[in-house]
């Protein structure tokens, strides 16, 4: 790795050969994705709102505003985090961070393997799943309704666990 | 892996926040790193490096 400085970069004066070179103020890394996040709340919001009218009248009992009310937790949640994570930055934990779509690069590796856990139960829980459906006589729908229950909690668990420790 | 850091870190007179917020990152992320519980990326630990003025040798060392 090259340890000259770009003859373009301001040093601080009287700073010595090895100082780091000054640099121009950047926005904050919330700033720099606000129009990526705000799309991003906007679409979920869409997408909440399709998924109701696509059940509504075509699914058993509530599903339809079941996932919407879901749906809007989670962007509640989204909001909330968001909130945390640029106005009480120094008190937002991993998980604000995420949902404010700010993380840092412990944040980013604490995801990564909680998400890796996921898969190892996704992948074991889908086996099973297929072994209930065939050799039972339980409700298909319902073992394949609690399957993002089940993910969604171990993702949950898994990511307050590994935040934890690390 | 052991590290100086919050030796550095208090000679200097900052809070953990500071520190972070100098490198761009959390004050969670700064206390994982002085308790060895997370190994920064090779990037962070550049810019720690050049933010105390001394080299990753010097700060982090290999149990």
């Amino acid at each position: 790795m090259s340890t000259e400085h770009s003859p373009a970069t301001p040093t601080a004066p009287d700073a010595g050969p090895d100082a780091a070179p000054e640099r121009a103020a950047s926005p904050t890394p919330a700033a720099a994705n606000t129009l990526g996040w705000t799309l991003g709340l906007l679409g979920g919001a869409a997408g909440a709102i399709a998924l109701f009218l696509a059940l509504n009248g075509r699914s058993p009992g509530n599903m339809a505003g079941g996932a919407l009310a879901g749906g809007a937790t989670v962007l509640v949640a989204v909001a909330i985090g968001r909130w945390r994570a640029v106005r009480r930055a120094d008190k937002a934990g991993s998980t604000a961070r995420w949902l404010g779509a700010v993380p840092d690069e412990r944040d980013d590796d604490v995801l990564t393997r909680a998400l890796a856990v996921v898969g190892y139960v996704a992948v074991m829980a889908s086996c099973l799943a297929v072994v209930l459906v065939a050799a039972t006589s339980w409700n298909p729908l319902a073992i394949v309704g609690a399957l993002p229950a089940l993910l969604l909690g171990t993702l949950v668990i898994s990511f307050a666990v590994i935040n934890r420790r690390s | 892996m052991q590290n100086d850091v919050r030796t550095l870190r208090e000679a200097e007179g900052l809070s953990q926040a500071a520190l972070g917020s100098a490198l761009g990152v959390s004050r969670q992320t700064i206390n994982s790193i002085e308790t060895g519980k997370y190994d920064p990326s090779l990037p962070l630990a550049i810019a720690i490096a050049r933010h105390f003025r001394t080299t990753v040798e010097e700060i982090f060392h290999v149990d």
